[in-house]
């Protein structure tokens, strides 16, 4: 009996796991192809793969193109393109997007963020699902509206609630994708919560210590989360941490997170006089014994 | 004509370095696993070692002594992966590797690193 049980379980687990892996090796054969379509193969002709007819098809292809689109650009984008259209992969998307719910409409909409996108298609993904209930499909949209538009602006502004820290990952990750030159000083000066994230993420992706001032005034004047994002990154960038203003801010802080600041403080390479000047004894001794340790490069 | 090895422990990435650089007038092989890349090393020589990810060097194995047997300075490695700390840059190239290339790349720069044409 018991062996009859281990036998259907080892035979279901062979079921459910041998799909998966040919579904991996399949989306491998694609991202083979495409870029080999991408590096040599667009000067010989258009770009074909074997009938993508199922929907498993469509969707290994259109993660097989993410894929390859993360990671090429400049030259490799129009390809790309060529490959999207050639497929209809973006109304395609669209439409299985429209069919599903929740999840798999989320998903739908993340593969094709991470495509190269023409605005029409990013205009149409954000004007049908960006007020989905569902929070990550209403993400997504924005992605897919950040995309294919460099007018990102209002799409941020207007996403409800606040992005998560792993949402704005995504979206830096997503406006850093084609190098483009993003001004983060009127985002940092915005009044507007994720924008004001925004900009110091990307002040913080691109170590802009030119953006110091405009931190030392969210540090001063800025509130809540705001205000501590924004003196981990004033901190990153090795900039002024005097001030009575932030001294007394961090006296109000939880214990530990005055413990987290002075150990980030210590990393990036403050002096124990700063750090006197801004701690108290029990955060200073751990600074000391940091600073003793292997764990600090003292320049 | 040169030979150069790929590795990479994705699938994806593999077959996405096997891509970009296909058809350059050099002979290109696909290591499928750790120990077959260094199994591979040991018997042939490569004039390049291509990796598209930090963890093998970065896990405490003697990656460059494996690929390198003997303290050679050949075959050269170079490693692909995304854009990550200038620390961490510093200590692959302590470590022995030659070159990173951070991703996102462009193509054609790709394959003049690699092959220089």
């Amino acid at each position: 009996m018991i062996l009859f049980l281990l036998s259907t379980l080892f035979g279901s687990l062979i079921l459910l796991l041998l799909p998966r892996r040919q579904r991996a090796v399949r989306r491998a054969e694609y991202v083979r192809r495409i870029s080999i379509y991408v590096s040599v193969g667009y000067e010989f002709g258009t770009f074909t793969l074997r009938n993508i007819a199922s929907p498993t098809d469509l969707v290994l292809l259109a993660e097989a193109v993410a894929y390859v689109s993360e990671r090429v650009r400049g030259t490799g984008v129009k390809p790309l393109r060529e490959v999207m259209e050639h497929y209809a992969l973006e109304r395609r998307l669209v439409d299985r997007a429209s069919r599903r719910r929740g999840v798999e409409r989320a998903y739908a909409l993340a593969l094709l963020a991470r495509m190269p996108l023409s605005r029409a298609t990013s205009e149409r993904a954000y004007a049908l699902f960006g007020e989905d209930d569902d929070r990550r499909v209403r993400f997504y949209a924005l992605l897919c509206g950040v995309a294919g538009d460099r007018d990102f602006v209002h799409y941020v502004a207007a996403f409800r609630p606040r992005f998560t820290r792993y949402e704005m990952a995504e979206v830096v990750a997503l406006l850093c994708r084609e190098v483009c030159a993003v001004a983060y000083t009127p985002l940092v000066r915005s009044h507007n919560y994720n924008l004001c994230m925004l900009g110091i993420s990307l002040v913080r992706r691109m170590d802009a210590v030119e953006a110091e001032r405009e931190l030392r005034r969210v540090v001063v004047e800025g509130t809540g989360c705001l205000r501590l994002e924004a003196v981990y990154v004033l901190a990153s960038l090795r900039g002024n941490l005097s001030g009575v203003a932030l001294r007394r801010w961090i006296y109000h802080r939880p214990r530990s997170e005055r413990r987290s600041l002075c150990r980030h403080f210590v990393r990036s390479g403050y002096s124990i006089h700063t750090l006197r000047a801004l701690f108290g004894a029990e955060e200073c001794n751990e600074a000391e014994r940091m600073l003793n340790t292997y764990k600090c490069r003292i320049a | 004509m040169q030979k150069i090895i790929i590795y990479s422990s994705s699938l994806c990435m593999r077959a996405l370095l096997e891509g970009l650089l296909y058809d350059c007038g050099a002979e290109v092989c696909v290591a499928t696993s750790r120990q077959n890349l260094f199994d591979r090393c040991a018997a042939e020589r490569f004039d390049k070692v291509v990796v598209g990810e930090t963890a093998l060097f970065m896990e405490g194995c003697d990656t460059v002594e494996r690929i390198r047997p003997c303290g050679a300075r050949e075959p050269e490695i170079l490693v692909f992966a995304p854009d990550i700390t200038e620390e961490c840059v510093m200590s692959l190239l302590e470590r022995g590797v030659n070159q990173y290339v951070s991703l996102p790349v462009v193509p054609a720069r790709l394959r003049r690193k690699v092959f220089g044409v």
